[in-house]
C-alpha cells in the first residue's frame, strides 16, 4: 500500500497529549511518576519544572502540551490508550498538510511560515489548539512543540561537517528548512532525554 | 515492546566516548577566561602550555539587530559573535559544551583551531538540555573562526552561531596597548533593513545571498556611539577580525589609518602596510596600526553599500595630541565644528535625489527646501524618511507622483537630518528629536 493510503488509514490525535491528560496519566501509573521512574527510561530532567509527582509547574496553562517526557514516556502513554506513536513517515506526510492542501510543502510561503513559528520562543507554554487546522483536522503540528515519533532515532546520522545525508533525511528537499530542522533535532535525541521542547501525540493504527 | 528494545540498544552503544589526556602538562586544569566582544580575554604572555578548561553554553535569545528592531539569536555564549577564547599553542582544552535547557534547537560548535573530525562538531551534537564534552590539543597558532554546525548549517550561522577562538604561538604575541575583538556577519529578515519589530529569518534570502544586514559585532551601532571602541596617540592597536558570513566576504577597511601589520588569514604570514584585508566567510585576520593623530577612525567593510545602508560601520575614537606633521586638520575641524552633524546624513544619503541646496528636481524630486509640505507636519516628514513616500504628493502646489524610499537610518540620524533641513533653505526651524523618531518607528 503507498505511504498515502497507510496514512489515510491512520487515525493521528488532533491535538498534542496535554499537561492535564498526562496529570490523569501519572495518577494511575505511579512507575512514570518523577521520582520512581528509573534513569533509563527518562533522564534527570523528566518533568523536571513539575512542583512534584503529581502537580505540574507552577503557572503552567493544564492545556498546554506536556513536554520533559522521555521517548519511553511518551510510547508508554499511548499503548495504555491502545494507541501508539505515529512513525517519522506517518507525522511528516500528516505535516505537509496546511488549511486547504495535504501537501503544500512546495510553497515556499509555506516553509516560511513554518520558520517563522518555529523561530517564536517558549511556545510550549500555549494551549493546545491554537495552531491552524490542517485539511485532515490536525492542530499544532507546527510551532507549538516538537513530538516525538516512534523512529525518530531513524534519521540518518550526522556527517562529519553537520549535514545530513540527503538519502537518510528522508529525501527531503535542500530547500525545506522546516524538514531540516526537524530532523536535525531527532537526530540529537536519545529516547531516555527529557526536552523542554518535544511533547508528543499518539496515533490509532487499523487493527491489521 | 520490541522497539523499546531496538532503541535501548541504539541507546547504549551511542554512548561510549573517551578521549585521550594532554601529554607533557604538569599544571591543574583551569578554567579559561572568556569575554563578550569587544573584549579579549588576557594574553598568554610566556607561559607554558596547560591544562584550559573551556565552558561555552549555547542560549537563544531575542535581541536587538537595531534600534527598535529585535531578532531571534542564536548565539554562544550569549552574544553575537560568541565569546573570545584565548589559548596558546600546545594547550589541552577541555571543551565543555553546554546546549541551555530553554534552546529550541540542538547544536553543536566546529572549531576550525581543532585538529580532528568535524572540528569537534560530532563530539558536541547537543539536543536542549544537554551537555557534551571533548578534549583538544592546540596543534596551530593563529586565529580560528569557530560556529555551528548543525543542520541547516547556514540558518544556525545566519543566526549568530560563531566566534572566534585565538592560539597564540610559544611566548605569545608581541605585546600591544589595546586588543578588541570585531566580527563581521550578514543577517537576513523579513522585513527589510530598519523595519521596526521582531523580524523573522528569512530562508528565501539568504539563500539568495541578498542581505539586509551586514555588521560588526551583530547590531546597527554595536561600535559606534557610546560603544565606539578607544585609543591613544602613540599606542598600537591590535584588531582580532573575523567574519562569521553566512555568505559574504569582507573588505575590511580602516578610514583613516594604515595596517601597520596584517597576519593575513589569521596565520602567521605578516604583510606590512596594507589598506584593506580581505577576510573571508569563516576566516580572519589579525591586524594591527600604531595611531599617530587623534580623531575618528572609521571601521568599514569597504564593499562600500554595506557600511553606509546595511550597518558595516565602527567607529574608533583616537583621543591626544595632535600632530600637524601628520596630519593638519586644523582648518578642517573648524569648519566640522560649525557643520551641523545631520548635513552629513544629508550630503550622504538625501542629496542624490533632493539636491544640495534642497531644491529637488523638477517633476520628480520634491524640494525639501521651502517646503510647505515638510513645514506642514513633522510627523509626517519623520515617516517619510522611515518607511518611505509613495503616490500622490502636491509640495508648493506641484504634484508629485513617485516613490522615495525608505531611507535605513537609525533614529539620531533622522532627527538630525530633518532639524538640519528644517534650520535651512527658508523651512520653519521644527526640531525633530531622536524620541520624536522613535515614537513615529512605533506606529
Ligand atoms: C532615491 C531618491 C530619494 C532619496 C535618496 C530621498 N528622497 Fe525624499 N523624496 C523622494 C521622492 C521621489 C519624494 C516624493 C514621493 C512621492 O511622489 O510620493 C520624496 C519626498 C520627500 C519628502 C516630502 C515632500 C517634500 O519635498 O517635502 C521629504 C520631507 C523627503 N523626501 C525627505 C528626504 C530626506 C530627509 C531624505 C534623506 C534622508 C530623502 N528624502 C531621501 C526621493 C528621495
Ligand atoms: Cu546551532
Amino acid at each position: 500500500m503507498s505511504a498515502l493510503i497507510l496514512f489515510l488509514l491512520l487515525q493521528l490525535d488532533p491535538y498534542p497529549v496535554t499537561i492535564r491528560q498526562f496529570q490523569a496519566f501519572l495518577r494511575d501509573h505511579s512507575e512514570w511518576r518523577r521520582s520512581e521512574v528509573k534513569r533509563i527510561w527518562a533522564d534527570e530532567r523528566y518533568l523536571l519544572d513539575w512542583t512534584d509527582d503529581l502537580t505540574p509547574p507552577a503557572g503552567a496553562n493544564p492545556a498546554a502540551p506536556v513536554t520533559q517526557v522521555s521517548w519511553f514516556a511518551a510510547q508508554a502513554y499511548c499503548e495504555i490508550q491502545g494507541k501508539t506513536l505515529p512513525t517519522v513517515a506517518e507525522w511528516e506526510t500528516a505535516a505537509k498538510a496546511d488549511e486547504t492542501r495535504r501537501d503544500a510543502t512546495g510553497d515556499p510561503a509555506f516553509t516560511a511560515r513554518i520558520l517563522t513559528a518555529y523561530g517564536r520562543p517558549a511556545t510550549h507554554r500555549n494551549a493546545v489548539g491554537g495552531g491552524f487546522r490542517t485539511v485532515d483536522g490536525l492542530y499544532d503540528l507546527h510551532g507549538l512543540v516538537w513530538e516525538w515519533t516512534l523512529d525518530f532515532n531513524s534519521v540518518a546520522p550526522i556527517e562529519a561537517d553537520g549535514r545530513f545525508c540527503g538519502a537518510g533525511a528522508g529525501g527531503s528537499d535542500p530547500s525545506d528548512y522546516a524538514r531540516f530542522l526537524r530532523d536535525a533535532l531527532r537526530g540529537s535525541l536519545k529516547p531516555n532525554h527529557s526536552v523542554t521542547s518535544v511533547g508528543f501525540r499518539c496515533a490509532k493504527r487499523p487493527a491489521s | 515492546m520490541k522497539t523499546r528494545h531496538i532503541l535501548l540498544a541504539t541507546l547504549l552503544i551511542g554512548t561510549a566516548a573517551c578521549t585521550p589526556a594532554g601529554e607533557g602538562i604538569t599544571t591543574e586544569p583551569e578554567l579559561a577566561v572568556l569575554t563578550a566582544p569587544p573584549m579579549v580575554p588576557p594574553p598568554v604572555g610566556n607561559r607554558g602550555p596547560k591544562h584550559l578548561i573551556v565552558e561555552l553554553e549555547v542560549i537563544e535569545k531575542e535581541m536587538e539587530i537595531a534600534d527598535g528592531v529585535t531578532y531571534q539569536f542564536w548565539t554562544f555564549g550569549g552574544t553575537v559573535p560568541g565569546s573570545f577564547i584565548r589559548t596558546r599553542v600546545g594547550d589541552t582544552i577541555e571543551f565543555r559544551f553546554k546546549n541551555a535547557a530553554d534552546s529550541k534547537f540542538p547544536h553543536n560548535i566546529d572549531l576550525h583551531a581543532v585538529t580532528g573530525p568535524g572540528g569537534g562538531a560530532e563530539a558536541t551534537f547537543a539536543a536542549p538540555g544537554q551537555s557534551k564534552t571533548f578534549t583538544f590539543k592546540t596543534l596551530n597558532p593563529g586565529l580560528y573562526v569557530y560556529h555551528c554546525a548543525t543542520a541547516p548549517v547556514g540558518m544556525h550561522i545566519a543566526n549568530g552561531m560563531y566566534g572566534l577562538i585565538l592560539v597564540e604561538p610559544e611566548g605569545g604575541l608581541p605585546p600591544v596597548d589595546r586588543e578588541y575583538y570585531v566580527m563581521q556577519g550578514d543577517f537576513y529578515t523579513e522585513g527589510e533593513f530598519g523595519m521596526p519589530g521582531l523580524q523573522p529569518f528569512s530562508q528565501a534570502k539568504a539563500i539568495d545571498e541578498d542581505a539586509d544586514y551586514v555588521l560588526f559585532n551583530g547590531r546597527v551601532g554595536a561600535l559606534t556611539g557610546d560603544n565606539a571602541l578607544t585609543a591613544e596617540v602613540g599606542e598600537t592597536v591590535r584588531l582580532f577580525v573575523g567574519n562569521g558570513g553566512p555568505n559574504l566576504v569582507s573588505s575590511f577597511h580602516v578610514i583613516g589609518e594604515i595596517f601597520d601589520r596584517v597576519y593575513t588569514e589569521g596565520g602567521t604570514s605578516i604583510h606590512d602596510n596594507v589598506q584593506t584585508t580581505l577576510v573571508p566567510a569563516g576566516g580572519a585576520a589579525i591586524v594591527e596600526y600604531r595611531v599617530d593623530v587623534p580623531g575618528r577612525l572609521v571601521l568599514v567593510d569597504h564593499s562600500i553599500f554595506r557600511a553606509f545602508n546595511k550597518g558595516a560601520i565602527g567607529i574608533m575614537n583616537v583621543g591626544g595630541a595632535a600632530d600637524t606633521t601628520i596630519f593638519s586638520a586644523a582648518h578642517e575641524t573648524a569648519v566640522q565644528e560649525r557643520v551641523h552633524p545631520g548635513k552629513t546624513v544629508y550630503d550622504r544619503t538625501c542629496l542624490a535625489c533632493h539636491g544640495s541646496e534642497g531644491e529637488g528636481i523638477a517633476g520628480i524630486f520634491p524640494p525639501v527646501a521651502k517646503s510647505d509640505y515638510l513645514n506642514a507636519d513633522k510627523n509626517r516628514a519623520i515617516d517619510a524618511v522611515l518607511h518611505g513616500l509613495s503616490g500622490p504628493v502636491t509640495v508648493n502646489g506641484i504634484a508629485y507622483n513617485n516613490a522615495m524610499p525608505a531611507q535605513g537610518l537609525n533614529d539620531q540620524d533622522v532627527a538630525a537630518v530633518l532639524t538640519f533641513i528644517y534650520s535651512r533653505w527658508d523651512n520653519n526651524g521644527t526640531v525633530v528629536t531622536p524620541e520624536d523618531v522613535a515614537a513615529r518607528r512605533r506606529n
